[in-house]
């Protein structure tokens, strides 16, 4: 996330009054139906820290009228939207700025017609989501005391509410919102000290000042979700179970309820859950490897063992062992939460690699352990798994056992030939292709110039005249890598310009990058086309292809003509099928 | 510069980021143009923030100059 600790008001103001980012900025729309000052405040100040950092503009609407201003929005999208509706927005007798009368007999209506009203915002909801992202508070405030009898017992009108809210926020939902989670609200934000009825009935904001902040916190990271962490490396005794392999044997080790330790089969049940879609898990532990082989069998562990990958057992120190497994997992301490039982273990790996997120499993403490659980599904769960994920691990393994050659600087030629390599190019501005822009965003190595989009960015970059996006998959006799490359740019005068252009790491040495410059030649039929080439910290990868197609480092854009690169062009030996959406 | 007014400057130069901090003691609604009714709000929370007190925005409202908040702060520290 964003910004864990609350932000005071002052810093808010603070963030919000600093010199803007540098490049453009964005215009981010805040619809609701109250005086919106402090959360819009909070909002933006959120926005500028977060993973995005780009300047940023927030907009409002009028007061009480949610429904005009999300029309407003959809006859001119902004580049993103956070929504919050309030009780009141649904029927302003469910606010306490009226004096309309909260009789029995006025309960039926006013269910009716925020059961309109939800279906008024819902349908403007989903135009919107369809032309910029979106972000969604559902009713965050306690309800007003308008329903008959007493607050500790459902009243019809609270529970038939409580379900409408709920139904809107699912609708909302599978419209392509991304609606906040009133459990994760509940957690910072507890509802008794939501409302403010001062600043309510004296400015016309509802909201606690806390409640404002961290309101503002969850719509900010829902537009601009942080990256997931990619890989979380364990220990394995009196972490991933209770008990010292070496002192009480494979059978003696234990995480379950019978043994009151079932707080290491709950740490366990979410590695898995993350293994499953796509977070790497390595374990790092200093111990017998023949041992620990033997405990990784046992039919009752609760993380499938076969999504431990890899295993490194031995008594050196833990920071070379955790380093072995960056190597193979190809990828940087930032993206990785390493676990461990032991403060020294903590300290030397985080004194080895300060970047990493270094975690100590509070085994003697269960509420601590749980919060340490929940943390570690918070940095690394993603709200999608794409087949990507799924796929990556098999990848990996096959990288490491195969001792890597598969990925080396100079592959032989027959070696390719018989992978039998394939590659499915999928070519068309498709904006929905979430993969493409999260390649895009956090492809460092084989990276034509370093170029983030957000979302809004990268839609209105694939919507301008000419412009095009090629996506690459592949797949050998090895197995699939999935969606591997992705070029986009734009053509003019029968000349591509390729603005973006990113390739994994996994995919090296394969010939994919030639494929790919072979295909948008063909496709545009170009004598020519412009690579917009700029040095980064980490594309030397890129760098080094160009000088072998250019003959010399680039110092900038390169202009690759057609008989250059058929000269240039090693062998190719995959089979081509080319997608195009309609 | 008292303590209540060093502390005031800070939020007012927060709140008015044109506003430099040796004039902000003089700073009045009609001296300081961008001192609306929104920017008002703005102020009332950075000062509860800062003071840890709560502010009567109906009665802060009336009040017109940093001086005035300054007395109103000062009030209601001492009750």
């Amino acid at each position: 996330m964003p910004r864990l600790q609350p932000l005071k008001y002052a810093e808010a103001v603070e963030i919000v009054n600093r010199p803007p980012p540098d490049g453009s900025g964005r215009e981010v729309l805040l619809a609701c139906g109250f005086t919106p000052h402090v959360l819009a405040t909070y909002l933006r100040a959120h926005l500028l820290i977060s993973p995005a950092a780009r300047a940023v503009s927030v907009a409002t609407g009028l007061y009480g009228n949610l429904a005009g201003t999300l029309a407003a929005a959809v006859e001119r999208p902004p580049d993103a939207a956070a929504v919050v509706v309030e009780w009141s927005d649904l029927d302003p007798r469910l606010g306490i700025r009226h004096a309309a009368g909260w009789a029995p007999e006025t309960l039926a209506d006013i269910g009716r017609s925020a059961a309109s009203a939800c279906e008024t915002l819902r349908a403007l909801l989903g135009r919107l989501a369809r032309a910029c992202p979106v972000a969604l508070a559902c009713p965050t405030l306690p309800l007003p005391p308008a329903d008959t009898g007493v607050a500790w017992q459902a009243g019809s009108l609270a529970t038939q509410l409580a379900q409408l809210s709920a139904d809107f926020a699912a609708g909302a939902r599978e419209a392509g919102v991304r609606v906040a989670a009133p459990q994760y609200l509940d957690r910072v934000s507890p509802l008794a000290a939501r409302l403010d009825v001062k600043s309510e009935l004296t400015t016309g904001l509802p909201y606690s000042r806390a409640h404002a902040e961290r309101l503002a916190f969850v719509l900010a990271s829902l537009l601009d979700p942080p990256p997931p962490l990619k890989g979380v490396i364990t220990d394995l005794d009196d972490t991933l179970w209770s008990g010292i392999l070496g002192e009480v044997g494979v059978e003696g080790v234990t995480w379950s309820q019978e043994h009151h330790t079932q707080i290491h089969g709950l740490y366990q049940m979410v590695l898995g859950a993350l293994a499953a879609s796509g977070t790497l898990i390595g374990v790092a532990s200093k111990n017998d490897p023949a041992l620990v082989e033997a405990a990784l069998r046992r039919p009752d562990l609760l993380v499938p063992p076969d999504r431990l990958y890899p295993v490194i057992a031995n008594w050196g120190a833990k920071s070379q062992s955790v380093r072995a497994i960056l190597k193979l997992w190809n990828i940087g301490a930032e993206a990785v939460m390493f676990v461990d039982d032991s403060e020294m273990e903590i300290a030397e790996v985080q004194a080895a690699f300060p970047q990493m997120h270094c975690r100590r499993f509070p085994v003697a403490n269960a509420a601590h352990s749980y919060e340490l659980v929940e943390e570690i599904r918070d940095r690394c769960g993603k709200p999608a798994v794409t087949e990507e994920d799924r796929i990556r691990l098999d990848s990996i393994r096959r990288r490491g056992e195969s001792g890597g050659e598969d990925a080396p600087a100079i592959v032989p030629e027959e070696f390719l030939r018989a992978a039998e390599p394939r590659i499915a190019f999928h070519l068309a501005p498709d904006p929905n292709d979430s993969r493409a822009l999260e390649l895009v965003n956090k492809t460092n190595q084989f990276n034509l110039n370093g170029r983030r989009y957000t979302e809004a960015d990268w839609r209105r970059a694939l919507a301008r005249e000419g412009a095009f996006l090629l996506v690459a998959g592949y797949r050998d006799k090895f197995g699939p890598l999935g969606k591997i490359s992705v070029l986009s740019g734009v053509c003019r005068d029968g000349v591509p310009r390729v603005e973006t252009w990113v390739m994994s790491c996994r995919a090296f040495a394969r010939r994919i990058e030639y494929c790919c410059l072979e295909r948008l030649f063909a496709h545009f039929a170009a004598a020519r086309l412009e690579l917009d080439y700029a040095e980064t910290p980490r594309n030397g990868p890129t760098r080094d292809f160009l000088r072998a197609l250019v003959g010399e480092i680039p110092a900038g854009p390169v202009l690759v003509e057609r008989s250059q690169f058929a000269a240039a062009c090693p062998p190719l030996f995959h089979t081509i099928e080319e997608h195009t959406y309609v | 510069m008292s303590d209540i007014t060093e502390r005031l400057v800070k939020c007012f130069t927060l709140q008015f980021p044109g506003l430099a901090p040796e004039k902000a003691p003089a700073a009045t609604t009609n001296t300081l143009a961008t001192w609306d009714s929104v920017a008002m709000a703005g102020l009332l929370v950075m000062i509860e923030e800062e003071f840890g007190i709560e502010v009567d925005f109906e009665r802060l409202e009336q009040i017109n100059s940093f001086a005035g908040i300054a007395r109103y702060v000062q009030e209601k520290l001492g009750s």
